[in-house]
């Protein structure tokens, strides 16, 4: 297992031995069914090989601490599960109780505003300022699976005066449920008809749009690359 | 089609080693650097090394093209993971990790690591004066000036417009002018990069 690229093994040689066995572990526990097959769109859910983690302590041989996800709120429509290394692992399945999901992302110590809006309605125009940054890039990720959307946030990157807004809007479809990181306050959703849903693209990377403060909202449209 | 399969060894990273290796390989040099670049400490240097790879494993899956090409992607994972580290620090915390990256290192590598923390004294120090900035003029001007990035290349790391990244990185070099001053002793290329 040790590389012996060199005579002398260095740091990054046991470092990378290291890392290895995390992917190793996390492929055993969660393998991908036909990875190469076709390169297909739809990403796994992010649940597997964090369950696959909690549920493999026993396996794990390497250096550092296994964390254990600490439940801290969910039922059949939603699931928020915080890791003690800052990350929160956030599971949207059925499109309702907006307030218990807020409730337990607060618990979690991230600040939410969630609104699920009834078919035909959106919130009225923009309501806070995008944070700039951060979060995207480093972890609010994630994809649609048949049943769930999921996403994993740090809760280290949240900074004062940001609040993580959850909006479903249009349809009662989790597709269209749009995640993004307000910087600052966030208006209450002022209920208005939400225009007709714009066709559906095929899209590798269709899913929710997580808006990292480009200050355009929802859907599952790519946001052009510029 | 070269971003396509770009983005398919990224995110076949979280499962399967051998893309893990060959893209540790490609990015464990900028990776150490880019952390010399703002921790003085080898030992942190070692552990946030770690912390990053492990975070590209955890988030490998969530990579997609817009947010720049891989390596640049692996700048603002970087980036997040250091700056994570900063703030639990200032809070008394450190986190434990899956891998402790210090654990690893004997005093060799430690040596190692001290000499290319100190090559990097001077981006350290721009660093640590652009504390004072905004976060989001801060991200700019940190992949901009310290990384080398295009702008518009920070723009897709960050998520943002490249005019939004341009405003930016003008008004965050306008402040840092009055608070940078030259550095006597060393040449101070960064620096002057940076303002002028």
């Amino acid at each position: 297992m040790t590389p012996t690229r060199s005579p002398r093994v260095r740091f990054e040689d046991r470092l990378l031995a290291e890392l290895k066995q995390v992917v190793v572990e996390r492929a055993d526990l969660a393998p991908e069914p036909t990875a190469e097959a076709t390169p297909t769109p739809t990403r796994p859910a992010r649940r597997t090989p964090r369950l696959a983690v909690a549920t493999g302590v026993g396996a794990l041989g390497v250096a550092g601490a296994v964390v254990l996800p600490a439940v801290l709120g969910g039922t059949a429509a939603y699931a928020v599960e915080a890791n003690a290394d800052g990350t929160i692992h956030v599971e949207i399945k059925e499109i309702r109780d907006a307030a218990g999901l807020e409730a337990a992302l607060e618990k979690a110590g991230i600040p939410a505003e969630v609104d699920f809006l009834p078919d035909g309605k959106t919130c009225a125009g923009p309501r806070f300022t995008p944070a700039q940054g951060g979060p995207l890039s480093l972890g609010v990720h994630g994809g649609p699976s048949a049943q769930a959307l999921t996403f994993t946030l740090r809760l280290g990157d949240f900074q004062r005066d940001q609040t993580l807004v959850i909006t479903a809007a249009g349809q009662q479809d989790l597709s269209r449920v749009d995640v993004g990181v307000a910087q600052g306050p966030v208006a209450p959703c002022q209920e208005v008809d939400a225009p007709p849903p714009p066709p559906r693209q095929p899209d590798p990377s269709s899913g929710p749009h997580l808006d990292s403060g480009t200050g355009e909202t929802l859907t599952t449209e790519v946001r052009p690359t510029s | 089609m070269t971003r396509t399969s770009a983005t398919n060894a990224v995110a076949r990273i979280g499962r399967d080693p051998a893309a893990f290796e060959a893209f540790y390989r490609d990015h464990v040099d900028a990776v150490q650097r880019f952390v010399a670049r703002r921790v003085d400490d080898p030992h942190l240097a070692a552990d946030l090394t770690a912390d990053v790879f492990l975070a590209v494993i955890d988030s490998a899956d969530g990579y997609r093209p817009e947010l720049g090409e891989p390596g640049h992607w692996l700048f603002g994972v970087a980036r997040n993971v250091v700056a994570a580290d900063r703030r639990r620090t200032a809070r008394g915390l450190r986190a434990a990790s899956r891998v402790a990256g210090r654990a690893l290192a004997d005093a060799d590598d430690i040596a190692r690591l001290v000499d290319r923390i100190d090559a990097e004294a001077q981006a350290r120090r721009l660093y640590r004066a652009m504390e004072l900035l905004a976060d989001g003029e801060r991200a700019v001007l940190e992949l901009v000036a310290i990384e080398g990035l295009a702008v518009k290349e920070a723009a897709a790391v960050l998520g943002i417009r490249p005019s939004t990244a341009r405003v930016r990185l003008f008004r965050a070099r306008r402040l840092m002018r009055d608070q940078l001053t030259p550095a006597p002793s060393t040449p101070d290329t960064v620096a002057t990069e940076v303002l002028s």
